[in-house]
């Protein structure tokens, strides 16, 4: 049971992987999905997250930055408010806070380590793997939405559902909306994605990276 | 004396975030992200934890001296957990019952009003020259279980002109063989029907 609540945990994490396979573009089967994403080599592209829920007197929003590289290289880094980078690099996790007055601060929490575990289960989905490991129930929805229902009924009493939509102009994804109860949800909204863009290793294991594109070396402030 | 102490708490109703890195008995550290919804006046909380990247860990409301817990993933569900947080949060954002209250200054020059908690448990509140102040609880043996720091502040001007002084970093330490630490740093502050 514990293994399942890191699993549903590392869900939000975990979307920045799954874009990869999912997230290029509508299809209407898994089978479509990794045809089209079979040339994905790289994505970057800019978030804004929303968590809802009812009690909120305004919903609590964070942007950031992700990256991903195949095979199972993640950099999931928020800017605002909180600056946090998760790095996910050759099967090692790791991640780090800004604190003004101390810089950046690991985290060395056990549950990093589990997160590890099921990020490294989860990106097995990858390349094809997503119908046999699964644990959702897809439907491929007429207005380009793909919702994932859970298979467990356990899992069902910390996730609902999970919304992916698609864009109608280029069927890249545009939001992933992670429905935990009627009361709560967190929407994850994607801009300016690039994809194959060369991403250099560095950036999968150092806060501070070397450039992207044409860009300086870029330390995280 | 009692005036200045009873001022450091915000008074109406608030949803506030801090990020809230926690040091932990083992020695490690770990961050959340922590939503308080409180009225003082009601003495009516609900705490919403988070991980960083937005999944809800633990969900309660505490109201007419009950508590209710929502939601609770491990390792936010191990016994003892939800009572702890709740008086954490009572003590850094309602003011103690006022009774039984007695005010002085040390010779270090802080001035101190002590209080008695529902249980009988002195708290007192030390306000210093720079008026950076601080929490203390006591158990019944008078040892110190714990205590919050202010360590900065941050002024809030809202859309009415009213502006609330609103501490920037907390640090609350709990004593003892479990004892921990949060080091709170605020995130918002956000005023509800005022």
């Amino acid at each position: 049971m514990q293994y399942m609540m890191t699993y549903i945990g590392c869900m939000l994490i975990f979307f920045g992987i799954q874009m990869s396979s999912v997230h290029v573009m509508y299809a209407d089967s898994w089978e479509e999905i990794r045809q089209a994403t079979a040339d994905m080599q790289s994505i970057r592209a800019e978030f804004v997250q929303e968590k809802h829920m009812k009690i909120l007197k305004k919903p609590i929003q964070a942007t950031g930055t992700f990256f991903y590289k195949q095979p199972h290289s993640l950099r999931w880094e928020y800017s605002h408010p909180i600056q946090s980078i998760l790095l996910m690099h050759n099967g090692t996790i790791k991640r780090y806070i800004f604190n003004k007055d101390k810089g950046w601060i690991a985290d060395t929490s056990p549950n990093l380590m589990n997160i590890q575990i099921a990020i490294q289960q989860m990106t097995e989905w990858m390349n094809g793997r997503m119908v046999q490991g699964s644990a959702f129930i897809p439907e491929f929805t007429d207005d380009r939405k793909l919702i994932l229902r859970p298979k467990e009924k356990a899992m069902t009493l910390f996730i609902e559902k999970i919304e992916l939509a698609f864009s109608k102009q280029d069927g890249i994804m545009d939001s992933v909306t992670i429905f935990e109860n009627n009361d709560s949800y967190t929407k994850i909204n994607y801009l300016n994605t690039k994809l194959n863009s060369v991403l250099p290793e560095s950036l999968f294991t150092d806060i501070a990276y070397e450039a992207v594109s044409s860009n300086p070396v870029h330390t995280p402030k | 004396m009692y005036h200045q102490c009873s001022q450091l708490f915000l008074q109406g109703k608030w949803q506030i975030s801090h990020l809230i890195q926690a040091e932990l008995p083992t020695g490690k550290t770990t961050f959340m992200h922590g939503t308080v919804i409180f009225s003082a006046q009601e003495k009516k909380l609900e705490s919403i934890i988070m991980s960083i990247e937005g999944f809800v860990l633990f969900n309660a409301s505490y109201e007419h001296e009950k508590m209710t817990v929502h939601r609770a993933i491990s390792p936010l569900d191990a016994s003892g957990f939800a009572d702890g947080l709740m008086h954490d949060l009572q003590l850094i954002f309602f003011q103690p019952n006022a009774s039984s209250i007695e005010t002085g200054c040390l010779p270090s020059l802080e001035c101190v009003c002590r209080y008695s908690s529902n249980q009988g448990n002195p708290i007192d509140i030390l306000i210093q020259k720079d008026h950076l102040w601080e929490i203390r609880e006591y158990n019944k043996r008078h040892r110190l279980s714990r205590s919050v720091k202010a360590m900065s502040f941050k002024t809030i001007t809202e859309y009415n002109q009213l502006t609330f002084r609103i501490p920037d970093v907390l640090v609350l330490t709990t004593y003892g063989l479990l004892g921990y630490t949060l080091n709170m740093n605020l995130i918002e502050a956000i005023p509800i029907d005022m």
